[in-house]
């Protein structure tokens, strides 16, 4: 395609830049509409996007001046890319040509003039159209339309007017566009700008927040550390004052104490000596003297002293080692001290360091106890020997039944022998039985020499059945001098009791003598009395329980209480200490003596001793 | 004594013994039996006055402290019923007082325990006298 100037020939019409009045009123009326329209074109306009502008423009021109092609090139005022669009009348369709051939047009008619005319193809039949170029700008917009059109008149004065006018209102509506443009833009930075400062306000208020958050935390742990301080502060001065305070309780002990500390060197001689409040004892004021320096049991006891310098040569500690010194007056003393070991951040040993105190009272103590003990063991044996008195006619008449049956025996064999044709089989029986009488008489004559015997008090294993048969045949014939029926009931599986066999003989014969003594001035039908021994199996092993049962005179509610009492007694002449013998005896056995009175007549003593399986147990007294 | 024995083998009489120890029964029959006489032995005074014997007895030899009826108590008992039983009273209790209740209830003789043979064996034949 080629576009060809044309040059608007003087000749052929008027200049067209006059625009001269119709002559009719249809024209002028048409003319006058076309004016309003265009003036209203920037209200119609108004507020449409710059790259709508063009099309809308080329709409008005095309409908306007009646063109075949319209073509418009505008410089964006946005500052993209040129705006560039054409309108092929009744062909919407060769828009693109359109644009082309106008496009070239008005690249090659650059400035024409102002009334110049200008050919180009139709984009549609290819024929010549008469075209003119009018260049856009104001205030820096560029750009160019041209407009086209077959009539030969084209264009008239009044549509180079009306192009022009449309054109102008075309660049203040592209100069209003591209300010509503910048003033969108604008407004859009200001608004961007100012959601910036508030994004930075509340980054700030964060920041305010987070850093007023961090100083009271801050704040707050300062004072936490600060309080800790503080309760460390105080800590540490009620520690140094407890202390302190310990110090001076320990030393205060120490010196009111009567136990005494101290201090020996690797050498064992006293090196230091706590104050004490009862001084001059053995081994104040020893200090570089040695334990058995001072000791004056070393020579008595050899074997005690080699064993403990043994510990201390071993570097061991020890307690409750005793010994006996000397006090400043020359009296004697006993000491009793443990220690423990010193050695230094090396190990090296470098002493002992203990307690002694001063057990003397507690050795005196001891002593007069195992006297007290002795003389107890005494007391029961002449309190054995005054029952044994009580029993005197029935320990006779044991002897005596036995001496008595051997005599006749005796005299018999003597008459057989001295007859003619002698009786040797009755001899024989009569001889055995002489042998048989013996024995009894000299075991009645061993349970009481046992009974009277100054023997130590033994610890063995007793059966409290044999200890029943014991004492049955001393205390028979007095039970059955009174009348007496005695009714024994033994379980054969009593426990094995630990404890001395004769004192435990004493203290049953003293029962069995209470009997018969409430027993003998009843009523015939109540002399009776029941000996029962019984296993009671409880939760802390078995015992081995027996019982004295009689249905004699009783006893009072107030004597109940004084039973066990030592001297009390309801018999004329009595001493009032077999019941209190019987019940320390039995209380040293770790056993119990209680006596009930019976629902109907007279009462029963029980004893209660600890059987010696399962070993070990610390069982508890029935009740 | 071999002419006091040989009277006393020919002696038919009952001597009755009464002692709750079966041993002194036992030596008691063995002494009298050996010098001829002819022995019952009872082991209480209940068993003695049941027995159909009693009643036949020439002589009672007698124990005082037995369970049940003791001795002075047979005594007093034969006394009341009439019996007329010479009683040899021996005893392990020998003490005076016992002594004069037996004697005054009736006894004709008081041995104590033990006792000597000849002792005993006079006092029967002497009750045996009577």
């Amino acid at each position: 395609m080629e576009t060809t100037p044309e040059r608007s020939s003087s000749s052929l019409e008027p200049p067209n830049h006059v625009v001269t009045l119709p002559r009719d009123t249809a024209t002028l009326r048409s003319q006058l509409r076309d004016l309003s329209a265009i003036l209203a074109l920037p209200a119609v306009w108004s507020g449409r996007d710059a790259a709508d502008i063009p099309e809308a423009v080329l709409e008005v021109l095309s409908s306007m001046l009646r063109l075949d092609l319209a073509y418009i090139r505008a410089a964006d005022p946005a500052g993209s890319g040129p705006l560039e669009t054409a309108r092929v009348q009744g062909r919407p369709d060769l828009r693109s040509r359109g644009c082309e051939l106008a496009g070239l047009l008005a690249q090659r008619t650059t400035n024409p003039d102002a009334n110049q005319v200008l050919v180009l193809p139709d984009p549609a039949t290819g024929e010549p159209l008469r075209a003119t170029r009018i260049a856009l700008g104001l205030a820096g917009h560029t750009g160019v339309v041209i407009a086209a059109s077959r009539r030969s008149s084209f264009p008239t004065p009044f549509e180079r007017f009306l192009l022009q006018s449309i054109i102008t209102q075309a660049e203040v509506a592209l100069r209003n566009a591209a300010l509503m443009t910048a003033l969108h833009h604008a407004l859009h930075c200001e608004q961007v700008a100012r959601a910036d400062a508030e994004a930075a306000n509340r980054a700030k208020d964060l920041l305010n927040e987070e850093l007023e958050r961090r100083v009271v935390e801050r704040t707050g742990q300062l004072s936490l550390v600060n309080q800790e301080l503080r309760r460390e502060v105080a800590e540490r001065k009620r520690a140094e004052e407890a202390l302190r305070e310990s110090e001076q309780r320990f030393r205060d002990y120490a010196e009111t104490s009567s136990d005494w500390l101290w201090e020996t060197g690797p050498d064992h001689r006293f090196t230091r000596i706590s104050r004490r409040a009862t001084p001059g004892i053995g081994e104040a004021n020893r200090v570089g003297a040695t334990r058995w320096e001072i000791a004056t049991d070393v020579e008595e006891e050899p074997e005690k002293w080699r064993v403990h310098v043994a510990a201390l040569a071993a570097h061991e500690p020890f307690r409750g080692f005793m010994y006996r010194t000397v006090l400043v007056d020359g009296s004697e003393a006993y000491v009793a001290t443990s220690g423990k070991p010193v050695f230094d951040a090396d190990g090296r040993f470098r002493g002992y360091r203990g307690v002694s105190s001063d057990v003397t009272a507690a050795v005196r103590a001891d002593q007069v106890e195992k006297a007290l003990h002795q003389s107890q063991a005494e007391l029961a044996r002449v309190t054995r020997v005054t029952t044994l008195g009580e029993l005197a006619a029935s320990i006779a008449h044991e002897v005596n039944q036995p001496l008595a049956a051997i005599g006749a025996d005796a005299n018999a064999c003597l008459h057989w022998l001295a007859a003619d044709s002698p009786d040797l089989d009755s001899v024989r029986e009569a001889l055995t039985a002489i042998v048989k009488d013996g024995d009894r008489a000299g075991a009645v004559i061993s349970r009481v020499r046992t009974l009277l015997a100054r023997s130590p008090v033994a610890h063995e294993s007793c059966d409290l059945i044999d200890v029943i048969r014991d004492v049955l045949p001393l205390v028979g014939p007095e039970i059955g001098r009174h009348g007496i029926l005695l009714e024994a009931s033994l379980a054969p599986d009593l426990p094995q009791v630990m404890g001395d066999r004769t004192q435990l003989q004493q203290v049953l014969l003293n029962l069995l003598l209470n009997a018969v003594e409430a027993t003998r001035e009843v009523p015939p039908v109540r002399r009776r009395m029941v000996v029962r021994a019984t296993a009671d199996r409880r939760d802390d092993g078995p015992w081995a329980v027996v019982a004295v049962e009689d249905a004699g005179v009783g006893f009072g509610e107030a004597e109940e209480r004084r039973l066990f009492e030592a001297f009390y007694t309801t018999k004329p002449g009595g001493l009032g200490m077999g019941l209190s013998i019987s019940r320390s005896i039995i209380d040293s056995h770790r056993g119990r003596l209680w006596a009930t009175a019976n629902p109907d007549h007279g009462a029963t003593f029980h004893l209660a001793l600890p059987g010696t399986n399962p070993p070990g147990s610390g069982p508890t007294p029935p009740r | 004594m071999d002419g006091q024995e040989r009277m006393d083998r020919h002696d038919t009489r009952v001597v009755s013994i009464v002692d709750d120890d079966a041993s002194l029964r036992r030596s008691l029959r063995n002494l009298l039996t050996s010098v001829g006489f002819r022995v019952e032995t009872f082991a209480s005074a209940e068993d003695f006055l049941r027995s159909v014997q009693h009643e036949a007895s020439a002589c009672l030899v007698l124990d005082l402290r037995m369970a049940g009826m003791s001795g002075l108590d047979l005594l007093r008992h034969l006394a009341v019923t009439g019996s007329r039983i010479p009683v040899v009273i021996l005893t392990a209790h020998g003490d005076d007082e016992t002594r004069q209740r037996a004697l005054e209830g009736g006894a004709v003789a008081f041995l104590g325990k033990p006792f000597r043979a000849d002792d005993l064996l006079g006092a029967v034949r002497t009750a045996l006298a009577t």
